[in-house]
């Protein structure tokens, strides 16, 4: 199911982002606003397939409302018309299509290249469990795997111990290791609910304790930005007094 | 078939092509601002797809950072078009030529 979404997000994106920059029936700019919608609204089903969903939302909410909105507004406030077709314009298309497949082709071929072997469950014998990491043996080789903070990595174990996840509070979440050999229960880390949901919990933490110095300078950026455009609208009234 | 990063980042490059092209083939100003609002996204779209593939939340800090200097980028860049607009009432780069050679 996730897969079929995937394929159908992606392809909505690149259709739309297509009809943004190439439309071969309309040259407005309207249009390429609209499709350009489009392709934020079905990258954002791609950052939900990515479990990233406050990041959707602030994409929806960035993009489609505020940006999109202020595209429009200079549109209209222009009266931009359909471009004009000038001469040259066909071998230029073409010439951009070229130099764009052409890099198109070599970072996916690098991508291609570069891969590296996807993480594979570690399977085998759990000899030791901590509070911190879980000890597995596989071929007479020992791998310690550490206990994750977020509670989407299921682990299952053999050798009479399996490790898993279970509630055990309604807003607690643990991992269990459970001896299938004197059939006993034990907690081995809890985690509190919403820190691997969405990640929206986390994000937030890392924001204000790890990233707090880039947020300040962030909201400092919007203050001058904000500045910025109220300079560069405002009429030179120096230079209308001069004309007068 | 499983989905991976790869086919993320194969997603996320086409996109940045996608908006690449727009910026070289378009001649309007606000369309070429569109290309590099694609090309924006197609970084985030690669950020976040890291972010999820290594488990990691450092990624999506960094597309919110984005989104806020692309929506302050945006702000400023439109300012500017509509100054240009006013001073040279065209939209079309062809006819800004003033710093060519």
């Amino acid at each position: 199911m996730q897969d079929l979404l995937f394929y159908i997000f992606s392809t909505l994106t690149l259709l739309c982002g297509l009809l943004v920059v190439f439309n071969p029936f309309s040259r407005n700019p309207v249009t390429s606003a609209m499709f350009l919608v489009l392709t934020i609204i079905s990258m954002s089903g791609l950052f939900v397939l990515l479990k990233a969903f406050f990041l959707a939302a602030v994409q929806i909410l960035v993009y489609a409302g505020a940006v999109i909105v202020l595209f429009l507004f200079v549109i209209m406030l222009l009266n931009v018309k359909e471009e004009e077709r000038r001469r040259f314009q066909k071998f230029g298309t073409f010439l951009g299509f070229a130099a764009v497949t052409g890099l198109a082709v070599i970072i996916i071929n690098t991508i291609g290249q570069s891969s590296a072997p996807s993480i594979s469950k570690t399977q085998g014998n759990v000899v030791q469990v901590s509070t911190e990491s879980i000890a597995i043996e596989n071929n007479g080789e020992i791998t310690e795997l550490e206990i994750p903070d977020d509670k989407s990595k299921i682990l299952v174990m053999t050798n009479g111990i399996q490790v898993y996840f279970k509630d055990v509070q309604t807003n607690q979440h643990a991992f269990v290791a459970y001896d299938t050999r004197v059939e006993s229960e034990k907690i081995v880390k809890t985690i509190r609910l919403g820190a691997g949901l969405g990640e929206t919990h986390g994000l937030g933490k890392l924001l204000f304790t790890k990233y707090v110095i880039p947020f300040e300078i962030v909201s400092l950026l919007l203050l001058v930005a904000m500045v910025g455009c109220i300079l560069l609208s405002k009429r030179d009234e120096l230079k209308e007094e001069e004309t007068e | 078939m499983n989905i991976s990063l790869e086919h993320y980042l194969i997603v996320s490059v086409i996109l940045f092509c996608l908006g690449l092209l727009g910026v070289m083939i378009r001649r309007t100003l606000i369309v070429m601002f569109m290309g590099l609002e694609l090309m924006l996204n197609a970084a985030n779209l690669a950020l976040v797809a890291f972010s999820h593939f290594r488990d990691n939340l450092d990624g999506q800090i960094m597309v919110f950072f984005i989104i806020t200097v692309a929506a302050a980028e945006v702000a400023v860049g439109l300012a500017l078009i509509v100054a240009l607009y006013r001073k040279r009432q065209t939209n079309d780069v062809n006819d800004l030529t003033s710093m060519k050679l």
